[in-house]
């Protein structure tokens, strides 16, 4: 059974069409990154899944439940998070406030009004075990602002993390990291496989080949192809939809 | 109520809007294109009205009273802009609302130390002191008209500006996207200062022309800051065009809602009720309206940013 | 382990205020300026209402022009009763304190929906709306006013000063201590998280609406419970209590104080209070030297005036790591 069943999806502003009649499985998971080119309409689709706007029409079904009303932090309760492409944590905070704040939305009522949650060691020791797994254990009392760029996309993934999603919507989360920092990166997305499932939105081909169990290709609002690497690299359309664009490029690179 | 109430009325609510709109077509541009909230707005309307009237007395001429008092006033504007506002764009609006309420006091403080406590009479030109007759029966007062007039005019000109010229297409890049047109490379400063001048000036001809009608008083620029605001919300912060028309929706909502509703009151209720509840429901109208607007259209009736 | 959501308040100093204010009337009354207990009344009042206002404003990012409606509702609330003859205490406070936050509720649950300048809007225009549907009400005072024929009952001799002050003193501090640990608490985390990103809360499976709304509440209650003591402490009620001004010079005091300071609100109150107290002494003209002072204290101390300490500490370690 899939973990995300996209029906028809539409999205219209205006009169342009940003989703057109899209549908998609996602198997539980699995890694399963979504390419196209820029303006195909990824972002609105992750906006979609993830609650923050509505479709026109279709449905989004998560774990056999129907989710398109339901708001978005409901779905982060179900299991369902996502990462932002330009880095949206709390700038001023530190890595182990930012991460704990995750964490305590996942664990018993926050509608607490007199216990000192300073105190709560259980809550702290968690975030710090996930600033370990995300690679920032030397960096726990660091604000996130003092961090570098790649520190930060880390951070961005371990929000994400923190809120033990069963599905991932990875927005770019490679996005401006260089070759050096991306391979933290690489390895925290790739040790889910098994685990949760992956929706990877990604310019850099590398990763994408790298990670992805199946790709599909997004162009002008719906998926025009879903396969293995192998099939998507032979695949004709593709070929004509990227023709000329950093697809290409990265197919005749890898080839 | 006959045909000829009616329409005094209406008059008097369209000539209430249009100087409604010469604060507001101010404070529009200035929230929108500078980010600034300006709750000192106000009082520049004041101080127009003050000058407007020591000049006149000073002079014995309305006309030079008025425009001594509006270049003043525009001064003061300047004056502000370098010495207090210009540091400020950077910070937050709370700072902005911390800084303008401290001038507030300052100013009507001030007011008060050079002209006195009592209010201050500004007279009517003799030239316009006459009603005029523009229906059969039907008087008008020929200084409300002047206002009107003077009202429209600025509004056609203030068009003019903002659609014809070079200048006004800066006002409307900065208004749209402030950091685009600051990365264009413009003036900002000057653009800045140039708008807080004007937008002085036009508080300056509203202050001396309503001044003369109403009276000269201090804390008269508080209550009408807040239709201000109201009026810019919902026109659309950032739009002159939205200023006009929520501007005279507000000055005619307010006018008609203060003459007409008690009356209408009076048929549903009995005499005292409706002498107490008509005020109240005519000034909650106004804010009733600016909710309703919202509710359709959350960002105003037409918001410059896009 | 360091924290900016955790706010710390030194308990020496404190309960060294606390002493202070304790042996005050005492002192007060020894060298006969009773009149000055009364004034201290008036500064702990506004300086739990002001700290409601932090709490939503500085430590909640909620900019609300009309905090001012539930700080006069709960003064109303008890003027009403009384002229309706129930002039109990522990009837109408706590009367006051229920509308505070039901009304909060109202207005929140549609304010909210609302952000920035727009959110600022609404919460003004239900406060003017109010204070207008209070002036109109001729049987309780319109605009002059209703006047307290006692002060509320509560088995004290409230008609003496030293007595009504002991009593605001507890409530005060009763409710400044309440505020403090709510920030502090789970809730207060979350309140502030959300100020300084509201949509990752979101999404990271926060109910945000839900939180503010309370938040929004529980502030509302806490002004209106400052509110039924002023109508006390003034025996008299005014419509102005509504007015924006007053939701304007409460956002003042705040700002003045530090916004998302604890001691904020305190702080902010009693400066501009005993400002207005001493100026009015030397001249009539106090209103001007106000302006100046608020306009330097906002070009000179960006964050307030409780950010002094601080900016006291690092002017300090240069020197301290030549040494």
């Amino acid at each position: 059974m899939s973990v995300l069943q996209l029906k028809g999806l539409v999205k219209r502003y205006g009169g342009l069409v940003a989703t057109n009649n899209l549908s998609l499985d996602i198997l539980p998971g699995e890694i399963h990154a979504i390419i196209g080119p820029n303006g195909a309409g990824k972002t609105t689709l992750i906006h979609q899944i993830s609650g923050a706007i509505a479709p026109n029409q279709g449905q989004i079904i998560f774990n056999g439940e129907d989710v398109t009303a339901t708001s978005m932090h409901e779905r982060v309760k179900l299991g369902l998070a996502r990462s932002y492409q330009i880095t949206n944590i709390f700038q001023s905070y530190t890595v182990i406030d930012n991460l704990s704040l995750a964490i305590q939305a996942r664990s018993g009522s926050s509608m607490r009004f007199w216990r000192k949650a300073i105190y709560e060691q259980a809550l702290f020791e968690k975030a710090r075990q996930l600033a370990s797994d995300i690679g920032l254990a030397e960096h726990c009392n660091s604000k996130a602002c003092e961090l570098a760029h790649g520190e930060q996309r880390q951070l961005e993934l371990g929000l994400t993390l923190a809120t033990q999603p069963k599905l991932l919507l990875l927005d770019e989360p490679m996005a401006g990291t260089g070759h050096e920092e991306s391979g933290k990166m690489l390895e925290l997305i790739a040790a889910l496989r098994g685990k949760a499932a992956v929706i990877l939105i990604e310019h850099d081909m590398d990763a994408v080949f790298k990670l992805a169990d199946r790709i599909s290709v997004l162009v002008a609002g719906s998926i025009i192809a879903t396969g293995t690497a192998e099939q998507i690299r032979q695949n004709p359309e593709v070929k004509k939809a990227y023709l000329g664009d950093e697809m290409d490029i990265a197919l005749k690179e890898v080839a | 109520m006959n045909i000829t109430l009616l329409l005094e009325h209406s008059l008097n609510g369209l000539q209430f809007g249009l100087m409604l709109f010469l604060l507001a077509a101010g404070l529009t541009l200035i929230f929108g294109i500078m980010d600034f909230i300006n709750l000192a707005h106000g009082s520049l309307y004041m101080a127009g009205a003050y000058f407007a009237a020591s000049f006149t007395g000073m002079t014995g001429s309305f006309w030079l009273g008025l425009l001594a008092a509006v270049i003043v006033t525009a001064l003061l504007g300047v004056v502000l802009e370098v010495v207090v506002f210009r540091h400020l764009y950077q910070r937050d609006h709370l700072s902005h609302v911390l800084a303008t309420f401290a001038l507030i006091l300052i100013f009507n403080e001030g007011s008060r130390m050079i002209w006195g406590a009592q209010p201050l009479m500004l007279n009517i030109p003799p030239q316009l002191a006459q009603p005029v007759e523009l229906l059969p029966d039907f008087f008008y007062s020929s200084f409300r008209l002047f206002i009107i007039a003077t009202g429209l005019a600025v509004a056609g000109l203030l068009y003019f500006v903002v659609t014809k010229t070079r200048i006004g297409m800066l006002v409307r890049a900065g208004a749209s996207n402030r950091e685009m047109a600051v990365t264009m490379g413009i003036n900002i400063k000057l653009v800045f200062t140039l708008l807080f001048a004007f937008g002085a000036a036009l508080c300056a001809i509203a202050g001396a022309l309503l001044g003369s009608i109403l009276a000269v008083q201090v804390g008269m620029g508080e209550s009408i800051l807040i239709l201000a605001f109201v009026v810019i919300v919902i026109g659309g912060i950032g739009s002159i065009r939205g200023a006009l028309v929520g501007a005279l929706l507000v000055g005619l909502v307010d006018t008609l809602s203060k003459t007409l509703l008690p009356g209408a009151l009076k048929l549903l209720m009995p005499l005292e009720m409706a002498a107490n509840l008509g005020p109240a429901l005519a000034s909650i109208l106004i804010y009733v309206l600016m909710a309703g607007v919202l509710f359709y259209k959350p960002q105003g009736l037409f918001p410059a940013r896009g | 382990m360091q924290s900016s959501l955790h706010h710390t308040i030194s308990r020496k100093f404190s309960i060294g205020i606390l002493c202070l204010l304790i042996a005050f009337p005492l002192m007060a009354t020894y060298f006969a300026q009773e009149f000055y207990i009364g004034l201290l009344s008036r500064l702990m009042i506004f300086a739990l209402v002001a700290s409601s206002l932090n709490l939503i404003l500085g430590f909640g990012g909620m900019i609300s022009l009309g905090h001012a409606a539930f700080f006069g509702s709960g003064a109303y609330v008890v003027g009403i009763l009384m002229q309706h003859g129930v002039t109990s205490a522990w009837i109408s406070w706590p009367a006051a304190m229920l509308t505070g936050f039901l009304l909060a509720l109202a207005i929140g649950s549609v304010s909210l929906r609302t952000r920035g300048v727009y959110f600022i809007m609404i919460t003004l225009a239900f406060a003017q709306m109010l204070y207008f549907l209070f002036v109109s009400l001729k049987n309780y005072g319109g605009d002059d006013g209703l006047s307290l024929a006692q002060r509320s009952v509560t088995g004290l001799d409230m008609g003496n000063d030293s007595n009504f002050y002991y009593l605001v003193l507890a409530i005060c501090t009763i409710f400044l201590f309440i505020l403090y640990r709510l920030i502090n608490s789970r809730f207060g985390r979350v309140i502030q998280a959300i100020k300084e990103n509201e949509t990752r809360m979101e999404a990271i499976g926060y109910p945000v609406f839900r939180y503010k709304l309370l938040c929004f509440a529980i502030a509302g209650s806490i002004a209106s419970l400052a509110g039924a003591l002023l109508a006390n402490q003034n025996m008299l009620v005014s419509p102005n209590l509504l007015h924006w001004t007053q939701s304007g010079s409460l956002m003042v005091m705040v700002i003045l104080g530090g916004v998302g300071y604890l001691s904020g609100g305190m702080l902010g109150a009693v400066v501009m209070l005993m400002l207005e107290e001493i100026l009015s002494g030397y001249t009539i003209h106090w209103q001007l030297y106000l302006g100046i002072i608020l306009l330097l204290v906002v070009m000179l101390l960006p964050n307030g005036l409780a950010s002094l300490p601080q900016k006291f500490m690092s002017a300090k370690k240069p020197q301290g790591d030549q040494a």
